[in-house]
């Protein structure tokens, strides 16, 4: 079975009219090209810096930015909407919950949560519409599972979201609570249920930097009104970590507490979300997995949620079933119930064009700022919350910790695979690929020519006789190989082996893991899974790796070795620093514990050290011993070694930094007091895109045309036209629901007419002769190929006598 | 005079320790450090369960795989030592002046000593609040004595009114309020930030930029603190220019100058310059919300990012013996000011 798509399409060579001048590795564009036929980005330059959050609109307005990159507060969001000369990018980037304490309560007292018809009860208690129109002022929308219906698994559990009839209905929740506490043994006295002759008490701890504190006191408001009495606390981060993630749910320390989940990218088949919001056994349920506190249990969810983790499934229909069966669970007595997913807005000037952006993560992605341009300008000038923070860490090994460093970083370099910004789908960016696959059953031979990395002997060797894997996957780097590095040396396959053999080498070499010792345990596991690599020519590389997945993009996905972000010469000084010379180390903890800088290479104090390794490198000729030599080549010589060394000193010497890469931009300015980063354009002619094949245009939108309700006789046959506009193939599923009861009658897939875009949902006369005369509803969802956002409608059906 | 002044040093520096040692034990007895570091290293693995489930799909693996982590986090966050072992060598370096390293907060250029992190971020707070302290006192120094002499006048009146609208007005809000009239409508001055945007290259030019830059947070500190400032000189003032002995000296003829200064100003001048010295003690403390506002990497967040999110003891450690210590210092001063300013002041032998 194998699968090829191809990369991004690039453009490897130049008209006449486009001359470069490179001067000492900057590159200066002479002739008057459009930059949107040049190699590179659409703007020449992009700048970064630090604008408080409350200011941000005033600055867009004043033209100071032209895009902000945080989140802005929902008042400010609100108040920009329709502003003249604004436009706002939005993406549901926040998810919000409650989190349940169901620990039993010890003798003679009673902890309602532990009770599960109670916390099915708090499903019909919370106002979720509230929250999302009043306290969100419509920049939310009601959610009651972990899917928000933006996610791309909500057509997955489409049906079982919409027809669970879970809703705003206090009545009902207080009389299943009612129910639920006199089985208990409590009796309401004065409004307040008692236990004991002591009243109920709930400890609510609701965050306060955001909306989570007016989304507490609704809470606290509808518990009351159940007859609880609440104590709410208002907490800021680290006091509610502490008294919610740290203490043992059976001391009570807190009974709710208002949760809230960043989203990052999109992507397509979920397994580590749902396991980590609804499956115990991933420790972010009440007990943590901590030793010595109380633990909630269910074992079918662990079950469940194991098999969907370790990809125990052999078809899409399969995985679906777990997901929906894990999700059908999650409703019912939720530990975490479900509020609302708000929308970010992140604001830009209505001059700022081809800014393409993630339908999960907004302009926060690889693709927005390269075709992003201001028409009459060279510049993008861009504002962040922070451009530095004391925790910035630039380095690909174990930095990169904050989300200020990857906005401007991801601009920088040009990752093999990433994500599709409108399905989630993991695609082809500057490499492309090719898989074969015999899983989920089957094993393949590695063939012998294949090596591993023999991190104690630091040299590629043979695999073993009769090794096997489940599939290999063909990567092929030409885009890159053809190209060249932000300071000009060529890029080779000698980076990507470098990088290769750099994460086995932390992984298995016993003194590297001495050192590293979290990046080593929590890469090796992973590691494990790959069991040869070969060089079929001078642009590609096979990966035999015991992984599979139905989805064979999500296979190269896993199984991409490297990520090609930095020339070796770079990787090899940074690991001479950590591993021989010892004077500084990739993670903060391994600093931490040798008393040694984390090696940041935009601090000019480290990028020191590097340069200096560098030019101990170039003076002793030396290369990095046996990584070089693979399948019976040598991929480095000595002269092409120097003169890499070389570059990357002459670009410390010009930037005063060592962030070299080979992206669309290149970091030309850093300045941490200044909160201020200048990225040039890098229009090198060898580069492979131009700033076209990054503008995606607006997220395809789908749509349901109105339709009118329709009239059914009851026993009668009916059915309904339904035009559906979008691009991609494009389907459509329905859901018959009776109001009265929340129940759905029939659900189904809609056919597709023989026009385009047209489907008939049809309802049979065996259905509508079990109907009772009255107003049913009939919701419609489409969903497409082409977009991870679906389009919904509800339409009447009126069923007559 | 001496002697007594030294034991004033010595029981100075007795505060010192106690402060340091009340400190550990807050911090440590409590049980909060150990608490919140492990609230912190709690937080970090829930995060990277998430992340490393990604690629470890064997949840044995996986679960060795955050063991091995959360044992790096706890060695590094030194909470595989019990407090009394951790904390108490935090407060025998620091009194030997090596404030040692912070954990995550860093200079500029990556150096994590406390020593360097703390003259990094000094000066740019200095140039901040210390310049509209000066500023304020000396306002309120001339503007206070001479409304004293000017008691119930039209001017007085308003005056103390403006004083009470300038000591309600939060800073954060005058910031904003100044950044909207001077920064945008009138485009004045920059409206945050610590330098322009590209920032210039040169030494010189990046000074005066930082101090075209500190212009509007200088204004909004001096507009929040004058009021209070003139009115405290003017009561403190007021209340010595009815001492007998400024009437027995206005009765001896002598002119009102040689009144105001010699007999009223000199009189009042011991808890004018407590204020003062005291004030610019307090400065190097910084100003969490108008340094926020305004975009300026200074002391106050400085200690904000030291007890926020992730916090580091040994910074707070290091940042409360700084602290401690320039009031300390401050107090010493004052006593032998007093002695200057006030002949009726003699510490007994």
């Amino acid at each position: 079975m194998t699968l090829r798509r191809p990369s991004l399409p690039g453009r490897r060579s130049l008209g006449i009219a486009t001359v470069l001048l490179v001067t000492g590795g900057s590159i200066t564009l002479a002739q008057d090209a459009s930059p949107a036929a040049m190699p590179g980005p659409a703007a020449d330059k992009v700048t970064f810096r630090s604008v408080f959050v409350d200011t941000a609109p005033l600055e867009l307005q004043a033209g100071t930015i032209d895009l902000y990159l945080y989140g802005l507060r929902t008042e400010a969001a609100q108040q920009l909407q329709g502003a003249d000369g604004v436009q706002l990018f939005q993406a549901p980037a926040t998810a919000l919950s409650l989190v349940l304490n169901p620990a039993p309560a010890p003798d003679g007292k009673l902890n309602p949560f532990a009770i599960p018809a109670i916390r099915t009860a708090m499903q019909y208690l919370v106002d979720r519409d509230f929250i999302s129109r009043d306290i969100y002022r419509g920049l939310a929308q009601p959610m009651i599972t972990h899917v928000a219906p933006s996610d791309l698994d909500f057509q997955t559990i489409y049906d079982i979201d919409r027809g669970s009839d879970i809703r705003f209905d206090p009545d009902y929740a207080r009389q299943q609570i009612s129910d639920a506490m006199t089985a208990a043994g409590a009796e309401l006295v004065n409004g307040v249920w008692q236990f004991d002759g002591e009243p109920v008490r709930v400890k609510l701890i609701a965050r306060v930097e955001d909306e989570r504190r007016q989304i507490g006191d609704l809470v606290a408001s509808e518990l009351q009104d159940a007859g609880f009495q609440v104590a709410v606390t208002y907490q800021p981060f680290a006091a509610a970590i502490q008294s919610v993630y740290s203490s043992d749910p059976a001391a009570f320390e807190w009974n709710v507490y208002t949760e809230g989940w960043g989203r990052g990218a999109a992507q397509r088949y979920d397994d580590s979300t749902i396991n980590a919001m609804a499956a115990p056994w991933l420790g972010n349920l009440p007990g943590w997995r901590e030793q010595g506190f109380w633990q909630y249990e269910d074992p079918e969810m662990d079950a469940l949620g194991q098999r969907l983790f370790r990809g125990e499934f052999a078809s899409v229909d399969e995985r679906n079933d777990i997901y929906r069966q894990m999700t059908q669970r999650e409703l019912v007595a939720p530990v975490r119930v479900w509020l609302a997913s708000v929308v970010n807005s992140f604001p830009a000037t209505s001059d700022l064009t081809g800014a393409t952006q993630d339908v999960s993560a907004g302009p926060r992605s690889a693709w927005t700022l390269r075709s992003a341009s201001v028409p009459g300008s060279d510049e993008v000038k861009v504002g962040h919350l922070w451009v530095w923070t004391e925790r910035t860490t630039w380095n690909p090994i174990g930095g990169f910790g904050d989300v200020y460093s990857t906005d401007i970083w991801r601009n920088l370099f040009d990752p093999p695979i990433a994500n599709h910004p409108f399905t989630g789908v993991p695609t082809p960016f500057r490499a492309s690929y090719e898989v074969t696959t015999v899983g989920p059953t089957g094993t393949l031979d590695v063939p012998a020519d294949a090596v591993v990395w023999d991190a104690q002997a630091d040299a590629w060797v043979p695999v073993a006789a009769g090794t096997q894997a489940t599939s290999v996957v063909t990567f092929d780097y030409s885009k890159y190989l053809q190209s060249h590095w932000h300071d000009g040396q060529p890029i080779t396959m000698a980076d990507a082996v470098y990088s290769i053999a750099q994460g086995f080498d932390i992984a298995y070499d016993p003194d590297k893991a001495q050192v590293e010792v979290a990046l080593a345990a929590t890469s090796r596991p992973y590691l494990d899974t790959f069991k040869g690599f070969r060089l079929t020519d001078d642009d590609r590389l096979e990966v035999y790796v015991d992984y599979w997945h139905f989805d064979q993009d999500q296979i190269a996905a896993y199984a991409s070795p490297t990520s090609l972000s930095m020339p070796w010469e770079i990787l090899a000084a940074m690991d001479d620093l950590v591993f021989d010379q010892r004077r500084a180390a990739y993670s903060d903890t391994a600093a931490a514990r040798y008393d040694v800088p984390w090696l940041s290479l935009v601090m000019s104090r480290d990028a020191r050290l590097v340069d200096r390794t560098l030019r101990q490198f170039g003076q002793r000729h030396t290369i990095p011993s046996g990584v070089f030599q693979m399948g019976g080549r040598s991929l480095v010589t000595t002269d092409e070694a120097d003169a890499r060394y070389q570059a990357a000193q002459d670009w410390f010497d010009q930037y005063d930094h060592l962030v070299i890469s080979n992206g669309p931009f290149f970091l030309a300015r850093y300045d941490p007091p200044a909160q201020f980063a200048e990225l040039d354009a890098f229009r090198d002619p060898t580069y492979p895109f131009t700033a076209a094949d990054f503008d995606l245009g607006p997220p395809p939108v789908l749509s349901i045309d109105p339709v009118d309700g329709a009239t059914a006789g009851l026993g009668e046959d009916v059915s309904l036209d339904v035009s559906v506009q979008g691009p991609g193939t494009v389907a459509l599923r329905y859901l018959l629901i009776d109001p009265a009861t929340g129940a759905v009658v029939q659900e189904g897939t809609a056919a597709p007419a023989a026009t385009g875009g047209t489907f008939t949902v049809s309802i049979g006369a065996d259905v509508t002769a079990g109907l009772f005369p009255g107003l049913y509803r009939l919701d419609l969802a489409a969903s497409s190929d082409a977009t991870a956002l679906i389009s919904e409608r509800t339409v009447d059906l009126e069923v007559t006598p | 005079m001496w002697r007594p002044l030294a034991v004033r040093a010595a029981s100075l520096l007795g505060v010192l320790l106690v402060v340091l040692v009340l400190l550990v034990v807050t911090l440590g007895a409590t049980g909060y450090s150990d608490r919140i570091l492990g609230a912190v290293v709690n937080e970090e693995m829930r995060g990277l369960r998430t992340t490393m489930a990604q690629t470890i799909r064997d949840p044995a693996q996986l679960e060795d795989a955050l063991a091995t982590r959360r044992a790096e986090l706890e060695q590094s966050y030194g909470l595989d030592q019990p407090w009394y072992q951790r904390l108490p060598g935090m407060v025998g370096r620091v009194l030997t002046f090596d404030l040692g390293e912070a954990r995550t907060v860093r200079t500029y250029d990556g150096s994590n000593r406390i020593v360097d992190i703390i003259l990094e971020r000094l000066p740019s707070t200095l140039l901040l609040l210390t310049t509209a302290l000066l500023i304020t006192a000396a306002i309120g120094i001339t503007v206070g004595v001479w409304l004293s002499t000017r008691v119930g006048s039209r001017l007085d009146r308003v005056v103390s009114y403006a004083a009470a609208v300038s000591y309600a007005m939060p800073g954060w809000w005058m910031g904003i309020l100044l950044i909207l009239v001077f920064g945008f409508l009138l485009k004045l001055v920059p409206t945050g930030g610590m330098y322009s945007t590209p920032p210039p290259a040169g030494a010189l030019e990046r000074l005066l930029d930082l101090a075209w830059h500190a212009l509007l947070p200088i204004l909004t500190l001096v507009l929040v603190s004058v009021g209070p400032s003139v009115y405290v000189v003017r009561t403190l003032t007021l209340n010595v220019a009815q001492d007998d002995h400024v009437t027995l000296a206005r009765a001896k003829g002598m002119s009102e100058r040689i009144v105001q200064r010699r007999h009223i100003l000199r009189v009042a001048a011991p808890p004018i310059v407590t204020g003062l010295i005291l004030g610019l003690a307090g400065t190097i403390g910084g100003a969490i919300l108008v340094e926020t506002v305004f975009g300026w990497q200074g002391m106050g967040r400085l200690y904000f990012e030291a007890i926020s999110g992730t916090p580091d003891d040994g910074l707070i450690v290091g940042l409360t013996f700084m602290f401690t210590l320039v009031y300390v210092i401050a107090r010493m001063i004052l006593e032998v000011l007093y002695v200057f300013l006030d002949p009726r002041v003699r510490y007994a032998s």
